[in-house]
């Protein structure tokens, strides 16, 4: 009896939890609204509107903050005269998620590109309280999110709130910002000046953060990617990242990198156009991290992803 | 598995339902298995040095009870103790000892480094071992009856709610609740669960908080000068009390779920009007062990005050070691074993002491700042930060922007302060009210709607707290 009341007393605990919970999203909904606009996710929907608006053939550039950093979408779309779409955000995020926000807008005759540095081994988002901060209630690109996040989104939802509010009672808050005041240009990357990382001065890395794509469950993933691609009429391209290098690197990294373009392969429907170790880069070329190039390095690595575009015959 | 992860909050439930499903006799071996899986969460190698200890002092403890000589009783128990610190030194202390014989070296100018492989410290070594230790002592002593079902005892060693960090259980109370026929006791379990609650409202909303200022200064000191340090030592008090004493709260709550009632670990320690007092109310059962297996062997206060107070620096040192392998501990430990010595000189008026209220408050805020001097050597990472700390807490403290700066450098603006700190008025006024009454208790007894909601506002502020990125370990499973 005395468990049956327990067990009673815990259930209506959690009904009440979970109604306060269902009272509050609708508050929270009109009231505050969304309010993390004027941050650096707040690009999320100005890069889905633009995905969303080109009906024509175009390049689509997926990954993490490397690509937001790393590609000058202007050099791409002058060599190739394609409408190019830079969808790059954040490793916060996953990679997987970066696929489910280009799976929105895949039509006949794209070219998605995949150029992350994190591996895809799983398709849940590893920081869920940066999933509500970049998602808020964009509704309407609610489906990029997969059904692994939904319990991760559900039990973060109370920490975005409180600071939601603390965001609109100290006025720091907003809900539309433009591209351009986010830092971004028209294609998604990002423009503002990023001096080099010279005698590093803004971070010191000193190690080599070699590629993780080969894992088999990486791989399984790339395929249903590819697959979806096929099946729209669309082309999957794997691209590499840019590999940060500072001073020498072992004969045994380097001969990793260049095997690795077969490694990949090896199991893979779609197509690997990149060597790795072309994408070695000077660390002096990096910005703030060893993600994030100066405009200097975005240069250097839009230069090398279009000379590997045109070897794969675009 | 931390108590403030996702995988306990899935964990606990199954273990309690299927727990209170099975039949009586099969709950032992339910709460081993849990106890283990609990463990290999960690690392799942480190299983078989808890198997080991629990094996050693099993049989040491049977060996003892059939022997007759005793002589062989106290050979049999040296041995099983011996071995059960040298697993402890080994695991925890190797390393430290091998550098400080090369500084030994290094003073005679003779410089030699030793390459050692690196040993991860396995959690909870040091509460595990001591509890065998215990065991094997009072088998000994005769104070407790040899425990002849292998199972039971070595539940005892592993209870996964107090394995990684206490309460250092006695078996004979623990043995003694779970070897009797339990029935689901609903007071004992929801008592358990508001018990839980505190805990976590004392590690997420005041540890976590507090930690992230706490190692911001002692992980970069040479970066920070006055006031800051003293609000970095403040803070650092704070945390470990509601670090620790919030695991303890958990732990007991959840042995509670099970029909286990675990020893009280703390009683206001801040509240304590002399540095023994604190003693009492401090990891009460760590300082009870070192008083019951080295204080009192050593001779206690028999033996005269000079005797007397060798055996306190003895056990305070013990206790600082024990700590961690490092000078600091010690060092922490050698200053409360001096406070200690000097109370011990200087205490005659013991009766008197507790009439005057003044005198008592002016005497628990004096114990309280030295407490937390104390705690920097605990804190520090290594002796120079710590003497760093002293060397520049009182910089600038003529200019009349002392304080303010201190606060500026660690970004301590009002609204952070508004936003963060009232959580924190809980803690005080939890504890002076828990040395008259139990607060659980107290609160239990009010109307349905006052009590639902503190624990529908403290289950909120929980679930808000852990979902900030800065949740961290708990600071004694390093220990």
């Amino acid at each position: 009896m005395k468990m049956k009341l327990f067990v009673k007393k815990i259930f209506w605990f959690i009904i009440i939890f979970i109604l306060f919970w269902l009272m509050i999203l609708p508050i929270h909904y009109f009231v505050l609204g969304n309010q993390y606009a004027n941050e650096y996710t707040g690009i999320f929907t100005v890069k889905m509107d633009r995905l969303m608006s080109i009906d024509e053939p175009k390049l689509i550039l997926v990954g993490d903050s490397n690509i937001a950093f790393g590609i000058s979408s202007e050099m791409l779309e002058e060599q190739f005269g394609m409408p190019v779409v830079n969808l790059g955000l954040h490793g916060g995020l996953g990679e997987y998620f970066h696929w489910m926000m280009a799976k929105n807008g895949v039509n006949e005759g794209d070219i998605i590109i995949y150029a992350g540095a994190f591996p895809f081994d799983n398709k849940a988002i590893p920081d869920g309280r940066l999933a509500w901060v970049t998602m808020e209630f964009h509704t309407e690109y609610y489906n990029v999110l997969s059904k692994e996040n939904y319990l991760k989104m559900l039990v973060y939802y109370p920490v975005y709130f409180v600071n939601s509010l603390n965001k609109y009672i100290s006025g720091q808050g907003s809900s539309c910002v433009s591209a351009k005041e986010l830092g971004f240009n028209e294609w998604g990357d990002v423009c503002e000046y990023r001096p080099n990382n010279e005698d590093n001065q803004f971070f010191e890395k000193d190690y080599i953060s070699m590629p993780k794509l080969e894992t088999r469950i990486s791989k399984q993933i790339l395929n249903e990617i590819n697959e979806y691609c096929e099946s729209k009429g669309a082309t999957f391209l794997i691209a590499g990242y840019p590999i940060g290098i500072d001073g020498e690197i072992t004969d045994g990294q380097y001969e990793e990198l260049c095997g690795y373009r077969n490694k990949l392969q090896s199991g893979l429907n779609c197509k690997v156009i990149s060597n790795y170790e072309d994408y070695l880069i000077d660390y002096k070329y990096f910005h703030n991290t060893w993600l994030h190039l100066s405009s200097e390095g975005a240069v250097i690595r839009t230069e090398q992803l279009i000379q590997d575009l045109i070897d794969y015959g675009l | 598995m931390q108590f403030n992860s996702l995988e306990y909050a899935i964990f606990l439930p199954i273990v309690f339902i299927v727990y209170w499903l099975i039949n009586d006799k099969y709950r032992w071996l339910l709460l081993l298995l849990s106890s283990y899986v609990f463990y290999m969460c960690w690392n799942p190698i480190y299983v078989f040095l808890l198997m080991g200890i629990t094996l050693v002092s099993y049989g040491a403890a049977l060996l003892i009870d059939n022997v007759k000589l005793s002589k062989w009783k106290r050979l049999i128990l040296s041995i099983s103790i011996a071995v059960c610190v040298l697993l402890l030194v080994y695991f925890k202390y190797f390393g430290f000892l091998v550098h400080s014989f090369e500084n030994v070296l290094n003073l005679f100018r003779v410089e030699k480094h030793f390459s050692l492989m690196e040993i991860i410290l396995p959690v909870g070594i040091s509460f595990y071992t001591f509890q065998a230790i215990s065991y094997i002592i009072d088998v000994y002593r005769g104070t407790t009856k040899v425990e002849k079902h292998f199972g039971y005892y070595a539940v005892y060693i592993s209870f996964f709610p107090q394995l990684v960090a206490g309460p250092i259980e006695r078996s004979r109370t623990f043995l003694m609740q779970l070897k009797k026929e339990k029935i689901f006791d609903y007071n004992q379990a929801t008592y358990g669960l508001k018990k839980m609650v505190w805990g976590f409202y004392k590690k997420l909303a005041i540890a976590d908080v507090l930690a992230q200022y706490v190692n911001r200064v002692f992980g970069d000191i040479t970066s920070y000068e006055g006031f800051s340090l003293i609000l970095a030592m403040l803070f650092f008090t704070i945390q470990i009390y509601c670090d620790f004493s919030g695991y303890s709260d958990i732990a007991i709550g959840s042995a509670k779920l099970f029909g286990i009632n675990l020893m009280d670990n703390f009683k206001s320690p801040y509240f304590s009007a002399s540095i023994k007092e604190f003693w009492n109310r401090w990891h009460i059962s760590l300082s009870t062990w070192l008083k019951d297996y080295i204080y009192i062997p050593l001779g206690g206060n028999r033996k005269g005050k000079l005797r007397q107070i060798g055996n306190l620096m003895i056990t305070f040192c013990i206790s600082g070691l024990w700590h961690g392998a490092n000078y600091t501990y010690i060092i922490w430990g050698c200053i409360h074993g001096i406070l200690n010595s000097i109370e011990t000189i200087f205490d005659r008026n013991k009766n008197s002491n507790n009439k005057n209220k003044q005198l008592t408050v002016l005497r628990v805020v004096c114990v309280f700042i030295v407490c937390n001097f104390a705690w920097v050597f605990f804190r520090a990472e290594n002796l120079s930060d710590a003497i760093y700390f002293f060397e520049n807490m009182l910089r600038g403290i003529g200019s009349k922007d002392y304080i303010k700066l201190g606060f500026n450098s660690l970004e301590l603006n009002k609204f952070y302060i508004l936003q963060r700190f009232p959580l924190m008025i809980l803690l005080p006024i939890y504890d002076f009210f828990s040395l008259k009454t139990d607060v659980i208790h107290w609160v239990s007894k009010q109307n349905l709607i006052i009590r639902w909601s503190i624990y529908f506002i403290m289950i909120n502020i929980i679930i808000i707290m852990m979902s900030y990125a800065s949740t961290s370990e708990f600071i004694y499973f390093q220990f």
